[in-house]
């Protein structure tokens, strides 16, 4: 009988001792009883091996051999009276945060990232170019592995007063030094703020390379995070894998930004000028990495033309001041699914001073703008969910399904947020 | 003696980790309870198998190396702390910067480990050990008579003396229960 439960077992054997069981009650009874205790024994659920694993070995490998070679090269120097050693100065492995020997890698990684935060402070200009996997009409946040790769340039003038431009493919934002520009031609969206408006969320970063090592400098104490530093052949290369941050009770934004998935960014810095040579970020999902965002070129002390510091907006279409002080009464004081509930009610009624309060971009005159009133008025809403928060996300997510009147059912997740001084509920997304 | 150069050979553990670390890591797993240590111990198994061989091509049965080499961390892992046969859900304290859908999937693997234990608990080691590679692993009688060095008949009837054990356990709890309606 036991053979029956062997992995490999001969098919005559098996046919046989099945013939077997059916005639006779006895065996099949033990047979069932069998079966029965190897169900309970097989587990519902397997671990999943930790993403990081197999590159922790190959690593530490590396690192392993490296620390011979340097070895054998201080062996030879000595030995020759030669003084040419090329490679191989610095090595840290990763980084466990518990211990001491990872605590004091963790402080010779911030001594490196120090000396590059110094140089990085003397540079006047610098361009940016480089690709990340997003919808080109999206926020700059947005990146996801089953989008395409879209081209980014990031001019930053160092002088005073401090000015920059970031273009995405179908938006771009500028700052003149005194104020902040977004332009979305395809909505004819123009919108006007101030400098410490976040209009380029994540890529504000970018903007500050100092900051961009000071970022990882504290996500490099982070417990969890894993941190190497390797100078070889005159380039520095420093790899930070992080978990993603945010609630995920509910993984709706998971892996919808780099700060909320699972990710490995390698950054190679000149190991003379310190400076930053290439970024590449990886998403890690299901055992996976995917190449998220990679430099293609990066500039310093270049020429920028200044005209890229302005943007000169079609006729018709003015700058409106971006304002936090919302007003509506309506919008105040209830639940995210209330507000989702006004909103969708609006769209059915095409009470668009209604939808106005709780979405600016309705006020727009843009064409789009009025073909999308035409086909979401008179819609009907065949359910409104329970709301709910994910990632970092400030606002909350409020699932729904509406029927068009053309007949398409859309199922979509409404972002509202109400984080501004009068607690007003705002459309941020989803529709 | 073939001698991989660092770079290929470093290459084929690459292809060895691609191909065995999900079943070495619940075999681990399944024996310690520990998500960290099931990571270290799996981790030493792949670089001991790179020094210990100047080229893996070469090594004969490279499954079988392994699971005899994970096999044999994990109970030196269990000797150590033999003193904690089961960690309980309070022990199993995940660090804080793993997001909450980690904790509660980490939660419901540990639980799913402590419910196996829990049933493979009465039995003694070598017949546990056998059902385990046997079940948890899916290794064939044959397979785990190389692992563990002992005739084939005598893991056939290991597996059959823990199962009947296990029929009776389970039948006497059923008993239970029904006594209890």
């Amino acid at each position: 009988m036991v053979n029956l439960f062997d992995s490999n077992v001969d098919k005559k054997v098996l046919a046989s001792a099945i013939e077997h069981i059916q005639q006779c009650p006895d065996c099949f009874e033990e047979y069932q009883k069998t079966e029965e205790v190897l169900s309970m024994l097989k587990p519902k659920v397997q671990p999943n091996v930790p993403f990081s694993l197999k590159q922790n070995i190959i690593n530490q490998l590396k690192m392993e051999e490296k620390k011979m070679i340097n070895f054998k090269s201080r062996t030879k120097k000595i030995l020759a009276l030669a003084a040419a050693v090329t490679i191989i100065m610095v090595i840290i492995p990763f980084v466990d945060t518990n211990n001491y020997f990872a605590d004091s890698n963790v402080r010779a990684a911030n001594k490196f990232i120090e000396g590059s935060i110094k140089a990085t402070q003397s540079i006047k200009s610098m361009v940016i170019k480089f690709k990340v996997r997003t919808e080109p009409n999206d926020n700059f946040s947005l990146v996801g592995t089953e989008y395409n790769m879209v081209d980014h340039t990031i001019y930053k003038s160092f002088e005073a007063p401090a000015k920059w431009r970031v273009d995405k493919a179908k938006r771009v934002v500028v700052c003149d030094g005194s104020s902040q520009y977004l332009w979305i031609p395809e909505s004819e969206r123009a919108l006007k703020a101030g400098l410490t408006t976040n209009f380029i969320e994540m890529f504000q970063i970018f903007l500050e390379p100092e900051k961009i090592l000071m970022k990882e400098q504290d996500a490099s104490q982070i417990k969890g995070s894993k941190i190497s530093i390797n100078e070889i052949n005159g380039e520095m290369l420093m790899t930070i894998t992080s978990k993603a941050q945010g609630n995920f009770v509910n993984d709706y934004c998971k892996n919808s930004s780099i700060n909320e998935s699972d990710n490995r960014r390698e950054y190679i810095f000149d190991s003379e000028t310190k400076l930053l040579k290439s970024l590449k970020i990886f998403i890690l999902e299901n055992n996976k990495e995917t190449l998220i965002l990679e430099t293609e070129k990066i500039e310093y002390d270049v020429k920028i033309d200044q005209s890229l510091f302005a943007i000169t907006l079609p006729a018709g279409i003015n700058w409106k001041e971006l304002t936090q002080n919302y007003t509506s009464e309506i919008f105040k004081n209830i639940s995210s699914k209330r507000a989702a509930e006004l909103f969708f009610n609006g769209l059915a009624n095409s009470d668009w001073k209604l939808i106005e309060e709780a979405d600016d971009s309705f006020k727009s005159t843009s064409k789009k703008t009025q073909e999308f009133k035409q086909e979401a008025a008179g819609l009907v809403v065949i359910r409104i969910g329970e709301p709910f928060k994910s990632g970092d996300y400030a606002g909350e997510y409020v699932p729904y399904v509406i029927k068009l009147k053309s007949g398409e059912v859309v199922k979509h997740n409404l972002a509202l947020r109400n984080d501004n001084p009068n607690k007003v509920w705002r459309v941020d997304g989803g529709i | 003696m073939e001698v991989a150069s660092g770079h290929s050979k470093l290459k084929e553990l690459e292809n060895v980790i691609t191909e065995f670390q999900d079943q070495l890591f619940r075999f681990a797993f399944f024996r310690t309870g520990s998500f960290d240590d099931s990571q270290d111990i799996v981790q030493e198994v792949f670089i001991k198998l790179y020094h210990e061989n100047d080229s893996l091509t070469t090594v004969i049965n490279i499954k079988q190396y392994l699971y005899k080499s994970i096999s044999n961390a994990c109970i030196d892992y269990q000797r150590k702390r033999k003193n904690l046969k089961f960690m309980n859900l309070e022990q199993a304290v995940l660090p804080t910067d793993i997001h909450e859908k980690d904790v509660s999937d980490k939660l419901i693997q540990t639980e799913e480990y402590t419910r196996l234990e829990r049933l493979l608990n009465d039995l003694p080691n070598e017949q546990s050990e056998v059902i385990r590679l046997r079940v948890f692993d899916n290794l064939s009688f044959v397979e785990i008579s190389s692992i563990l060095e002992i005739p084939v008949t005598t893991i056939k009837s290991r597996f059959k003396y823990g199962i009947d054990k296990l029929k009776d356990k389970i039948t006497a709890s059923k008993e239970v229960h029904y006594g209890m309606q």
